[in-house]
């Protein structure tokens, strides 16, 4: 687990090539190399990844861990999400807090996703659909952001279901902080997951990494509302690339909100979905 | 010939005039002349006085009886006058010696058994009273509690004709027990109490700051009523005066059971969408009464099922929604009773109420649901200043554990948006936005150059009527006011046109 | 039996292949495979992408080709077309699902019948 944690620490995520060449080696091995020098043209801030590794402390990363209630899973656990794998750069561990439990549904869940200034239509969409969604059995995946994200986890919490926020920032950060209760009820049932160590804080070039995530865990991504240059809009196409299905929720026509979901449907690289039925029965056919 | 004298008022609407109640008994062959254009009820007042003062040990004159109100020309209705007739004809009589004059007018019904019997308008009556100087009245005793706001005359509660003999005779009160009116007061009511319908809510917040009026679409069950019920509540207090002239109404109209007289809470009427014209704006054909919009001057008039009413009905609503009052004209004259109250009107989408959601379960066509609104739509919708959907609140919603703000948070700000507006207008003639005149729209109160601009776009694509467009942006000072802002800007008019159409506040 | 079935299927992309190189139209990618499926032929005509599937068959005993194409095929063809264009960095551009029955008969020149845009 130090291992997976020292790796943490030293790679953002979302990198092809560090991914590639995690799952080439393995942990240990991986550590070896960058130990011995191996990637020496590779800077970190000035120092070399050796430099960078030799400067970190496993163990102290490990308390840390451990103080915050948190937990580090990766592939070499069993309850390890498959359907990460499928992105191009899977990550290479992640931390927990929370349930555990909630993983080994995680492959039936639905990635609900939107803007952060929604209208007050995109927010009951979304909380109805969450709630819709966890009916049937399936959880709720998001990114604990305010806005749609957050009117997502709610709906699924009070549909008494399973939802879990992965975040760009620590797993202990509160961010954003008026989501502070919000991820309490979630800790309760669900689980809050991050690719990055506890304390870290976010930032912007973390969120499109961490999206990426959001899409891979889930077995289909909803974009409920979403401006011409939402940020949801890009977990989109990392959904499709995985050849996950996308859909988006269309609204009215002359509401800035809606633009980005009515170019995805124009573009037809969304289906349009206008019930959590209809939802169901899209993502049910292509199964794997 | 002994002739004699009291005094009494006649109510003429709301307004009071004072009435000399002369009373002569002269020889001749015993008859009874009753003059100054008494009504129907004024008209039988001979058998009840009779009966009366026989019960109380006296008796009618067995000679020729003039009565005679004036002035002559004025109209006069109502069973008041028994009292002050009977004072008047005993004194005539001889029968009462001494008069004491601490009184000054006198009214009250007679019951047979010489018991005095509450009437209407009593508050009314001595509020005019008091205006003319007059420091005392007697009146029947069950009427005493809605004389409470009177500030500058004594009123003097009686229950029986014999009491009031003693009274003249002896100067002595008699000590009479209150029955305390029944009262069907209903509970407070709060905003803290819907849940969810954020943008109901703000929508209820405007039209309150501004006067503006509103109508509630939605389907049966989301809470449309509740919400409308609570608007009162988030209204500013009514002054001491407002409160005054409110009992007054209500004094006439007989409802004084509904409301503590004092009582500053503007008042919530609400009459069934089966009301006919009369009781929805006044008349009668006896006495002429308030109606339903007088009843909610300076409150709410809340029509639920609006559609369902009688053309007629709303068509009459009109005039008050115009004028502030209601005129009622009849051979003798024309009678007005105040009528400035915020309309609210409650519509479902469709007749059969399913038409919503995805709207599988309505079994309305599409020609009965055209029609239906139609109802509604007119000169009488485009004096809605505000549309808001109401919709089934959420499922979140529904399970959230805090419960809404509540209406004194609200009230708090509408009471400061008011404050604005009323500094803005301290020259004008008008305290609320939705009063500013279209002239005064065009110059002093004009919106910012780009909200305006935007406004003449939508005129010029023909998106707004010209009436509409002075409707918005009357709303859009209330949002402005709420805001802070000093002059409505792009935002506040674009919120206002959309509180206008219908459609969410994001 | 299976190898000729398959160089019929080569040879089937191949014909729609030229037969769209023909009319002026770029062949971008051919059989390019992900876990959940397989696009036959990738092109690119002006702005618009083209994905197409070859069906090929030597007789019409089995029903014409073209009513293999199912919804849930047509769905699933969708949704590969959509991953490609996310990986090769082509969100948003136009793109059409096309079907093309290659028949192959004994004797006769095979027979190449196009159909554009079939979702």
């Amino acid at each position: 687990m130090t291992e997976h944690l020292l790796l943490l620490a030293l790679f953002e995520g979302g990198n092809e090539i560090w991914s590639t060449h995690y799952r080439q080696y393995g942990a240990s091995e991986f550590l070896d190399r960058i130990r011995a020098g191996q990637y020496a043209e590779n800077k970190r801030g000035g120092k070399s990844l050796q430099e960078a590794l030799a400067s970190l402390n496993g163990e102290r990363l490990f308390e840390e861990l451990e103080s915050i209630g948190a937990f580090l899973i990766s592939r070499e656990d069993s309850d390890w999400p498959a359907s990460l794998e499928d992105l191009k750069a899977p990550p290479m561990a992640l931390i927990g807090r929370g349930n555990r439990e909630a993983l080994e549904n995680a492959e039936n869940s639905i990635a609900i996703v939107g803007t952060r200034n929604p209208s007050d239509y995109g927010s009951r969409i979304a909380g109805d659909f969450a709630a819709g969604v966890v009916d049937r059995g399936w959880s709720v995946v998001s990114g604990g952001a305010y806005g749609i994200d957050s009117a997502a986890h709610r709906g699924a919490l009070v549909a008494e279901g399973e939802t879990i926020a992965i975040l760009g920032c620590g797993v202990n950060s509160i961010f954003p902080s008026g989501n502070d209760r919000l991820f309490r009820q979630i800790l309760e049932g669900g689980l809050l997951l991050s690719e990055v160590l506890p304390n870290v804080h976010a930032i912007p070039a973390r969120f499109l990494v961490r999206n990426r995530l959001i899409a891979g865990i889930s077995r289909a991504t909803v974009v409920v509302e979403a401006a011409f240059r939402s940020g949801s809009l890009r977990t989109a196409r990392d959904a499709a690339e995985i050849f996950r299905p996308v859909f988006a929720v269309p609204g009215p026509i002359n509401s800035p909100t809606s633009d980005g979901c009515h170019r995805l449907i124009g573009e037809r690289t969304a289906e349009i979905v206008t019930s959590v039925a209809d939802l169901m029965e899209l993502v049910g056919p292509l199964a794997v | 010939m002994t002739l004699a004298r009291t005094q009494s008022i006649a109510l003429v609407g709301l307004h009071g005039e004072l009435v000399d109640v002369e009373v002569d008994i002269s020889d001749g062959l015993p008859g009874y002349s009753l003059l100054g254009l008494p009504d129907a009820a004024l008209m039988e007042s001979k058998e009840r006085v009779r009966s009366a003062l026989h019960n109380s040990g006296a008796q009618w004159p067995n000679k020729r009886v003039t009565v005679s109100l004036s002035p002559a020309w004025l109209h006069k209705s109502g069973s008041g006058f028994d009292l002050p007739i009977a004072v008047a004809l005993l004194i005539a009589q001889g029968v009462v010696t001494k008069v004491n004059h601490d009184f000054q007018v006198i009214m009250g019904e007679l019951s047979l058994d010489g018991s005095i019997k509450p009437i209407r308008g009593v508050l009314p009556a001595l509020i005019a009273a008091q205006e003319l100087g007059i420091e005392s009245a007697i009146i029947p005793a069950e009427n005493l509690a809605e004389t409470r706001g009177l500030t500058r005359l004594k009123p003097i509660p009686f229950a029986h004709l014999s009491q009031v003999l003693q009274y003249l005779e002896e100067g002595v009160i008699p000590d009479v027990e209150l029955k305390q009116p029944v009262l069907h007061v209903p509970e407070i009511k709060d905003l803290s109490e819907v849940v969810g319908q954020r943008s109901a809510r703000f929508a209820l917040e405007i039209a309150a700051i501004g006067g503006h009026h509103l109508l509630f679409l939605g389907p049966p069950g989301t809470g449309k009523t509740m919400l409308a019920e609570r608007i009162p509540s988030v209204m500013p207090e009514l002054s001491s005066q407002e409160s005054l002239e409110v009992a007054a109404i209500h004094s006439i109209a007989g409802a004084l059971a509904e409301r503590q007289v004092d009582s500053r809470t503007p008042p919530f009427v609400a009459p069934h969408h089966t009301t006919t014209s009369i009781a929805m704006v006044g008349g009668g054909a006896h006495s002429i009464r308030p109606g339903a919009c007088s009843l909610a001057h300076k409150g709410v008039l809340f029509i639920d099922e609006a559609p369902e009413c009688n053309a007629g009905v709303l068509d009459a609503l009109r005039q008050p929604l115009e004028s502030g009052t209601v005129a009622i004209s009849r051979v003798s004259g024309t009678i007005t009773f105040p009528a400035d109250f915020l309309l609210v009107l409650a519509a479902n989408p469709c007749p059969c109420g399913r038409f919503n959601g995805r709207g599988l379960a309505c079994t309305c066509s599409s020609v009965q649901i055209r029609r239906y609104m139609q109802k509604i739509s007119g000169p009488l919708l485009d004096r809605i200043d505000i549309r808001s959907y109401v919709e089934v609140p959420s499922r979140v919603e529904l399970s959230a554990i805090e419960p809404g703000e509540s209406s004194a948070d609200v009230r708090a700000r509408v009471i400061q948006g008011r404050e604005v507006a009323a500094e803005r207008f301290k020259a004008d003639s008008w305290k609320l936005n939705s009063r500013i005149p279209a002239s005064q729209l065009r110059h002093k109160y004009r919106a910012r150059r780009e909200a305006m601009a935007f406004l003449h776009a939508e005129l010029d694509h023909e998106r707004l009527s010209a009436r509409g467009y002075h409707k918005v942006l009357r709303t859009s000072w209330s949002i402005a006011d709420r805001r802070g802002s000093t002059i409505p800007g792009l935002e506040d008019v674009q919120d206002a046109h959309r509180l206008r159409e219908g459609s969410q506040i994001p | 039996m299976a190898r000729a079935l398959q160089r019929i299927g080569a040879d089937g992309e191949t014909l729609v292949a030229s037969y769209l190189e023909g009319q002026g139209i770029a062949i971008v990618a051919r059989n390019w495979r992900i876990k959940e499926g397989e696009i036959d032929l990738v092109a690119r005509d002006g702005a618009m992408l083209l994905f197409v599937e070859v069906k090929s068959r030597t007789s019409s005993r089995y029903g014409h080709p073209l009513e293999a194409i199912t919804p849930i095929k047509a769905l699933r063809l969708q949704r590969l077309a959509l991953a490609w264009i996310a990986t090769h960095d082509q969100w948003g551009a136009d793109y059409r699902i096309d079907c093309a029955a290659v028949h192959f008969r004994s004797g006769l020149k095979p027979e190449v019948e196009y159909r554009a845009g079939v979702l």
